[in-house]
């Protein structure tokens, strides 16, 4: 058994190298665009079916996120990130989940290398979104507060102990973009090898359990993601006590 | 950076991810929470404006319902002052005609009383003057054979005076 930590390139189109988590991902990307597309082709006073469901879902992910934030007006700011973060992260996580992948690829060297690994098992995905989570959180602090004060956080002469207190400030930022991605990242991929490990010890009934267990942590790692972000964007647009 | 690439991680991939986030925010930007969001706050609002038109609605109802049970109060009490009114006036009315009727049966009665009187007095000198003509001609017949005529005719003038 053979278990590779990084996404395998299966393809290259035009020279771009292509991996099977890109390929996913475009997976992910088309049905949701295609579902909410659907969705609100038609939208309806009374809404029924994949309408329904969409609007049950974004209104909850709203009612949470203001939760946190406690404004709705600086949640809908930056609802339609947040929220595509869940999605993303929701269908990514959900997909590796499905039967065929890991299982279905061909063998080169012995190995074999999967048509479809879930986008969020790559680090190179995390990754992505880690940064793009942690410099939205840096361009809320600074318009909200502006550059200067922002700063401040970070670069403080005012005292020794403020300057080394904003070091870590500085620190704990890029610690930000490891944790985000290592998190989101190691949770699924452990996900699928654990799943794959019992797959391969009893393939029937017994992978069952763990099936369910990952779809639960699937929505649970999707969740955290976007609800950290939204803290960290509440605590970084939150004027400094003193 | 190392140890990032014992990982997997590679620019290109990296920078395809960051890509296919950024569609993927275009797109359900466009079509999935701005439809949506709109058509909450557009429901959000029917909702309220809903509901504050069935308060209006309902005081609106109350407010009727008083004006109504008012008016019915005012109603009843002009249609018993009409009626009481048409009582009083139809006891005037009847008590008017009814003295009338008296006075004019009285007034007729009187005249027929005063009638029969006439009559029964133009009767009664008829009668009279039928019966003393009569009488004398009946005494003339019995006389004349008895007495003259010069005296007779004294007498039954003496007789006729008397009267």
């Amino acid at each position: 058994m053979h278990v590779s930590v990084a996404a395998e390139q299966i393809f290259s189109v035009f020279g771009i190298p292509v991996s099977n988590t890109m390929l996913t991902a475009w997976v992910a990307i088309f049905l949701l665009a295609i579902s909410s597309y659907f969705a609100t082709r038609h939208m309806r006073k009374i809404p029924s079916g994949i309408q329904n469901f969409y609007e049950w879902a974004i209104e909850s992910l709203l009612g949470l996120m203001e939760g946190f934030m406690g404004d709705r007006k600086q949640t809908l700011k930056i609802f339609p990130l947040a929220a595509t973060f869940f999605f993303f992260i929701l269908v990514s996580n959900w997909m590796g989940l499905l039967p065929g992948f890991g299982s279905i690829g061909l063998f080169e060297e012995g190995n074999l290398i999967p048509f479809f690994r879930s986008a969020t098992a790559d680090l190179n995905t995390t990754l992505a979104f880690a940064m793009i989570s942690v410099i939205i959180i840096q361009i809320s602090g600074v318009m909200a507060l502006g550059f200067f004060h922002y700063g401040k956080k970070f670069i403080n002469f005012s005292s020794p102990i403020n300057f080394f207190v904003g070091l870590l400030e500085l620190i704990s930022e890029f610690a930000k973009i490891i944790s985000f991605s290592f998190r989101l990242f190691g949770s699924v991929f452990a996900g699928e090898v654990l799943l794959t490990i019992i797959t391969g010890l009893v393939p029937y009934v017994v992978p069952l359990p763990f099936l369910g267990l990952e779809l639960f942590f699937g929505g649970i790692q999707a969740l955290v993601f976007v609800l950290l972000t939204v803290v960290f964007i509440k605590i970084a647009t939150t004027e400094m006590a003193h | 950076m190392e140890a990032l690439k014992n990982f997997g991680v590679n620019w290109p991939f990296f920078i395809a991810q960051l890509v296919n986030f950024a569609i993927l925010f275009f797109l359900l930007k466009r079509f999935l929470y701005k439809p949506i969001l709109d058509m909450l706050e557009k429901r959000r609002i029917e909702i309220e404006e809903g509901l504050a038109h069935a308060k209006k609605m309902g005081e609106d109802a109350k407010k009727f319902d008083a004006e109504h049970a008012e008016l019915f109060q005012k109603a009843k009490k002009e249609a018993q002052a009409i009626v009481e009114n048409a009582v009083h006036s139809g006891e005037k009315i009847r008590d008017g005609i009814m003295k009338d009727a008296t006075a004019k049966s009285q007034e007729m009665t009187d005249a027929a009383l005063l009638r029969i009187e006439e009559e029964k007095r133009k009767m009664l000198g008829e009668v009279k003057s039928e019966v003393f003509g009569l009488a004398s001609s009946l005494a003339e017949k019995i006389l004349r054979e008895k007495m003259d005529s010069a005296h007779d005719k004294k007498f039954i003038e003496g007789l006729m005076n008397e009267k």
